[in-house]
């Protein structure tokens, strides 16, 4: 991290930290206020996707681990989610277990699920890994189609209570999305200190060339399986939230184009960097949402678009963007914005 | 004069300066030398002349390169190759899961049609009399004796006037060096081939050589006839001292740059 | 006993055409070192130009299949020119993100273009069973199967016999020793680029043959996958070998495990199969291993 000029970090501690100036207390107490007071300044359904950005970017955050970080490309993040919101689901609605219990179980089923193709990508490298991932895929939407309708509901899915801690529901659109936050800021923070550590630098080590890194000594076998299994762990979080938002779960819901989004949102954000996984999530999750509100508009008024507008614009655009990013910026939104702040650096100084 | 390098200065990714004004010179049918150190950028000379440089991202920024008295600089690989200028890269580079008759085959890209290119590879087949009874090998198992045979081989398959070839003595036995050194002697001969041989085993490149250039750090600063070098002291103390004694470095630790490649650059 | 005879025998047919497409995805993969995540959309874009021509701009067949096949063929090569031409020398993961992303693009034009609606793909091949013996066949997969053969016996003499066939397989090998001998790599990559969009075409005549088709048979993309992995990218007869084995392996396991599942195991099947082969050889069975020598 660059410092403005006249900002010298004086300890250890200082280097380490996240926020080093007084502007940049500022406008984290002010993003942090926004958020907390979102459901009363909030307009339209503000706090509706604002709630799908925090758990799409918990399983963001995951991918960006397992890929941007440790280089494993994986196609079957959505799959991983798709496991922790039947963990969670199933234990839920089956045993009335507490949320408390059911989300983190949630994200332990998914990062052992995960952690078999972590085995995996030690023998199964390159594009065979990433095809091995897309495996994950089928094998999940068979799996819980076909196991006993006891356990999953087969083709019906399982239907939740809300999450409660004892006669407190997180019954409304208000509740869930406090609970969302607090758990994205948590698997947020997570991940950072996860990056700054030395499984972070071990994971670089292994995508920056993982013959190299086992001649220093890092075990390759347990770094590339650890990477995994994390980043499964977040799906597996990001799965059993929305099992609890919608209250209801069921195997279509995961599919693969969900995966293939999520790596969207990594390239367009900028590989590698927890802001670029959180710009990501939220530019991508809001033109989702703006096309999902004037696409209609714009097929009324040109109707020889057809119905299923949204959808091929949709495509149209994510496609178009990654394929934008991957040739003119592969580092993605977080490199221009860090041009961008640079220059606001010492505002309202310029150079 | 074949080919001429006047001051020429190569800088790879934009930044990293490697030659810094580089002028030698190959007339027809003579071999001549180029020594020097690891990392003193024989390999970037070559690969500036054989328009190689440009996949790895490099670019010849200064000075002039002419081969038959036509600047090419700019010039596309696969135009030189048709034109007679062919590089062997280093390090024995076959392409290991085709046969040998398939390397040799694919080296005859430039010949006009099949006739031509069979009676190339009768040719080249009298020149390496072993590989006919490889011909139908993968050539992935091949000794290390054998797969340089077929490097050359397969260069020669091009019909070249010239050919820049880069360590060939890489991890051979001494035996197998004097059998491919005496080869380079005959294509030259026979064949009034010429070639700029990259050399780290610089005693018996020059008892080829008409004439040996000597690099250090990117600039060229010795040169001489190949007996004149033999007899420099410090090409003595430097390269053939090292090699004949077997002190200093060994053939073993010759780098191995990881480098980006952008072959289409 | 015959319905198992039956299963068997159609398994291996549809195994074939599924090796047709991963002959597509190995063509480009051999040239290139690019796994083209598309292919499935390509195929159905050529399915699209079929329909265009014979449908609904009324074309003869013998004029509508050839520039349906020209025309993907010029998709593949500006596919390659515009998009992964710029990213030569790039990591693994800038070519997965752009195919998919190219995957996803072409998915919404398709929507665009052609709607969502079912659209009857014409009877290119005749319709009319095969029986042999007491099996019973649909013609356009025994056709189907009997193009793949050709394909790939005249791929594998392409690849192995030909001077362009050898300068491409050397490309495969190695781009930088292809230059240095004068191949023009850019032009190899282009022309298998362009083969391998003739051969989507193909694959969607034979496939959807008088049958009713939407943007969602791309997905026969990803069936094909398993077929191509598992015979290891490099190997055009691995392929039809590939192909046959998963062919004969799903109709064996619809056979027996289907009453069990209550259906479905056709789709997950080949993934399993896959997943086990890559991890006992993870260059799959005809892939180009290292070979390593000190
Ligand atoms: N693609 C590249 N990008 C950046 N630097 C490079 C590249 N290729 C070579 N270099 C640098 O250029 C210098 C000269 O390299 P070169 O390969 O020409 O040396 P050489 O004389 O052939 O050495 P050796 O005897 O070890 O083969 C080295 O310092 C090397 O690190
Ligand atoms: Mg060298």
């Amino acid at each position: 991290m660059t410092l403005p000029g006249g900002v010298h970090a004086e300890t250890y501690q200082q280097d380490r930290a996240l926020i080093r100036t007084r502007w940049q207390w500022l406008w984290f107490a002010g993003f942090v206020a926004v958020l907390l007071l979102l459901p009363f300044i909030g307009i339209g359904k503000a706090v509706g996707i604002a709630t799908v950005i925090g758990i799409t970017l918990i399983a963001v955050l995951g991918l960006q681990l397992t890929s941007g970080c440790a280089g494993q490309i994986n196609m079957g993040q959505s799959a991983f989610m798709g496991v922790g919101a039947y963990a969670a689901g199933a234990l839920a609605a089956n045993l009335h277990w507490s949320f408390l219990l059911t989300i983190p179980i949630g994200g332990i089923s998914a990062a052992v699920f995960g952690a078999v193709f972590g085995l995996a990508a030690l023998r199964i490298k390159g594009f065979y890994l990433a095809l091995t991932t897309i495996a994950a895929q089928f094998i999940f939407t068979f799996a819980m189609l076909k196991l006993p309708k006891e356990w999953f509901g087969q083709s019906e899915g399982l239907r939740l209570d809300p999450a409660a801690l004892g006669s407190f529901a997180f019954n409304t659109d208000n509740r869930i999305y406090y609970l969302v936050l607090a758990v994205a800021a948590l698997m947020t923070y997570g991940a950072w200190g996860l990056m700054r550590s030395r499984t972070g630098r071990a994971f670089i080590a292994v995508r920056d060339n993982d013959n190299a890194a086992e001649v220093i000594g890092i075990n390759v076998f347990y770094y590339k399986t650890l990477a995994f299994f994390i980043g499964a762990f977040y799906a597996g979080i990001a799965g059993a939230l929305w099992a609890y938002y919608v209250r209801y779960v069921q195997a279509d819901q995961f599919t693969l184009w969900l995966s293939v989004w999520y790596l969207g949102m990594l390239i367009v954000g900028g590989m590698g960097s927890i802001l670029g996984a959180i710009i990501g999530a939220v530019v991508i999750r809001l033109l989702q949402e703006l096309i999902t509100v004037a696409g209609p508009q714009v097929a009324d008024v040109l109707p020889a678009l057809g119905g299923q507008f949204v959808f091929a614009a949709m495509n149209m655009l994510l496609g178009g963007l990654i394929i934008v990013f991957v040739i003119f910026e592969p580092r993605g939104l977080v490199h221009r914005w860090n041009i961008v702040k640079e220059s606001y650096r010492i505002w309202p100084f310029p150079h | 004069m074949l080919l001429e390098l006047n001051n020429v200065e190569v800088v790879y990714s934009d930044v990293i300066l490697v030659l810094k004004g580089v002028s030698l010179s190959v007339e027809a049918g003579q071999i001549v030398a180029l020594l020097g150190a690891n990392g003193a950028g024989k390999t970037t000379t070559l690969k500036a002349i054989s328009g190689l440089l440009r996949s790895e991202d490099g670019k010849v920024t200064g000075g002039s390169i002419r081969f038959q008295g036509v600047p090419i600089h700019a010039e596309e690989p696969q135009n030189l190759v048709r034109r007679g200028l062919v590089q062997v890269i280093e390090g024995r580079r076959i392409l290991p899961h085709m046969t040998v008759e398939q390397n040799l085959l694919v080296g005859g890209k430039v010949q006009k049609g099949r006739v031509e290119r069979r009676q190339m590879l009768d040719k080249v087949y009298g020149y390496f009399p072993k590989l006919v009874n490889l011909r139908a090998r993968v050539s992935g198992y091949l000794s290390g004796g054998e797969q340089q045979m077929l490097v050359i081989g397969r260069a020669l398959m091009a019909g070249p006037r010239l050919i820049l070839l880069d360590e060939p003595s890489l991890g051979l036995a001494p035996m197998t060096v004097t059998e491919i050194f005496e080869l380079v002697e005959r294509l030259r001969r026979q064949e009034g081939i010429a070639f700029l041989v990259v050399e780290q085993n610089a005693n018996v490149a020059l008892a080829v050589a008409d004439h040996g250039y000597v690099m250090e750090n990117g600039r060229i600063v010795l040169y001489g006839t190949g007996p004149e070098l033999r007899e420099n002291e410090d090409i003595k103390e430097f390269y053939m001292g090292m090699s004949i004694s077997g002190h200093g470095k060994s053939f073993k630790d010759v780098k191995h740059y990881k480098r980006r490649k952008r072959w289409l650059g | 006993m015959l319905s198992l005879l039956s299963y068997v025998a159609n398994g291996a047919l549809t195994g074939l055409l599924y090796a047709l497409i991963a002959m597509s995805f190995v063509i480009i993969y051999r040239s290139a070192r690019v796994f083209n995540f598309a292919q499935g959309e390509i195929v159905i874009v050529g399915a699209f130009l079929v329909w265009t021509f014979m449908s609904a701009f009324d074309l003869p067949v013998w004029v509508s299949v050839p520039l349906a096949l020209l025309s993907s063929l010029l998709l593949g090569v500006l596919i390659e020119r515009l998009i992964l031409r710029p990213l030569v020398g790039e990591e693994l993961f800038a070519f997965v993100m752009v195919t998919i992303g190219l995957l996803i693009f072409i998915r919404g034009v398709v929507l665009v273009a052609w709607g969502p609606e079912v659209r009857f793909f014409p009877a290119v091949l005749p319709m009319a069973a095969v029986k042999v013996g007491p099996l019973v066949f649909d013609r356009a997969l025994v056709i189907g199967a009997a193009v793949t053969l050709v394909v790939a016996a005249a791929a594998s003499w392409f690849f192995n016999r030909t001077q362009l066939g050898l300068e491409m397989t050397a490309v495969a090998e190695d781009h930088q020793i292809a230059l240095s001998l004068g191949i023009s790599v850019k032009r190899s990559i282009a022309v298998a680029w362009g083969i391998s969009g003739l051969l989507s075409t193909l694959a969607a005549i034979i496939f959807l043959n008088g049958k009713g088709m939407t943007f969602l048979a791309s997905d026969i993309g990803f069936a094909a996958l398993p077929v191509a992995l598992l015979a290891g990218l490099e190997s055009i007869g691995g392929v039809v070998l590939g192909g046959l084995i998963v062919g004969i392996a799903v109709g064996l396991a619809a056979y027996f495990l289907d009453p069990i599942f209550h259906g479905g195991v056709a789709a997950v099947f080949p993934f399993v199969i896959m997943v086990v082969i890559l991890l006992i050889r993870p260059t799959g069975l005809f892939g180009w291993k290292t070979i390593e020598r000190i």
